[in-house]
């Protein structure tokens, strides 16, 4: 998934900034059979902090915007340490 | 330096090479770099883009070194990024697993590796410290922390790592110019110790090196 996660979590901020509302999964999903490795993606983000569930629906998070200011290259590498040790 | 008889007739007991087949000439000519060697005083260089025109030594021309005598290893990656930057075999693992699969966490490379995640950690901080990766801290909305891993520019991580190994290699050359001056001195010494003693004993204190063992 790599790049397209960010690109998935950049337009999941875009919608959510566009229409000042929480966004769902199916709102990503251009075909049935997509909307299932959307769903996990959601839930994937939710695990690292970068979507936070608000009445069945997720909106994103600080992190998940200071995460997209770091401007991500297609081919860096990126790994997300959300326990990390103090 | 020392003859070649004298070299010739240490490589028989000394030599990393005693059980490899016998010596051939390398040629250089097809490598994809070219060593060249100032015919008037011992620089040598070593140059990985030819930008034509060949390398000059205080103002003249260097010869292209086409051959070598001594038998060499040829590298293994895995020997070079551990030995030159210090960087495990697992460092690389994370890397690879990572690219065109992130943002992953450390505890799911862990689970696609093998590792533990505390092992993954550390290393992701050895990395860092190596230069291969960059880390940086994500504010988190209940007052915690997400740290990012992410490496650095590819161009930034070529130039860098070029220059590294070159530093090493300036480093590894010094070392075998500061061998070849101390068994000099052995010679000259005429010592009743055994070579072995003397050459060590002399070359720690020359390099600043204590025990080494």
């Amino acid at each position: 998934m790599g790049q397209s996660q960010i690109e998935l979590l950049a337009a999941i901020v875009d919608r959510y900034d566009e229409c000042e509302q929480p966004v769902k999964p199916v709102e990503f999903a251009r075909t049935p059979t997509q909307l299932q490795s959307i769903r996990d993606c959601f839930e994937d983000f939710e695990s690292k902090y970068l979507l936070a569930r608000e009445d069945g629906s997720y909106r994103p998070t600080v992190t998940a915007r200071e995460l997209l200011e770091l401007e991500i290259e297609d081919d860096g590498v990126l790994l997300l340490d959300c326990e990390p040790e103090e | 330096m020392v003859n070649d008889n004298e070299t010739a007739n240490r490589n028989s007991s000394d030599s990393p090479f005693t059980d490899r087949a016998e010596s051939t000439e390398i040629n250089l000519t097809d490598r994809p770099y070219n060593i060249y060697r100032c015919q008037d005083c011992k620089n040598t260089v070593l140059s990985l883009h030819e930008c034509g025109g060949g390398m000059t030594c205080h103002g003249e021309k260097m010869e292209e070194v086409r051959d070598v005598e001594m038998n060499v290893n040829p590298p293994d990656l895995r020997d070079v990024l551990l030995n030159v930057f210090g960087i495990p075999k697992v460092g690389l693992d994370i890397c690879l697993c990572v690219i065109d699969e992130g943002p992953l966490s450390p505890d799911e490379v862990a689970e696609k590796l093998g590792y533990d995640g505390s092992t993954i950690r550390r290393y992701l901080n050895q990395l860092t410290e190596v230069g291969i990766l960059t880390k940086m801290q994500l504010n988190r909305e209940d007052g915690g922390f997400v740290n990012v891993y992410r490496s650095i520019d590819i161009d930034e991580m070529q130039r860098e790592s070029l220059a590294g190994f070159y530093m090493w290699a300036g480093e590894a050359a010094t070392l075998i110019e500061e061998a070849n001056l101390t068994k000099e001195d052995y010679l000259d010494a005429s010592s009743e110790g055994s070579m072995n003693e003397v050459f060590w004993e002399s070359f720690q204190k020359r390099s600043g090196r204590g025990d080494t063992e």
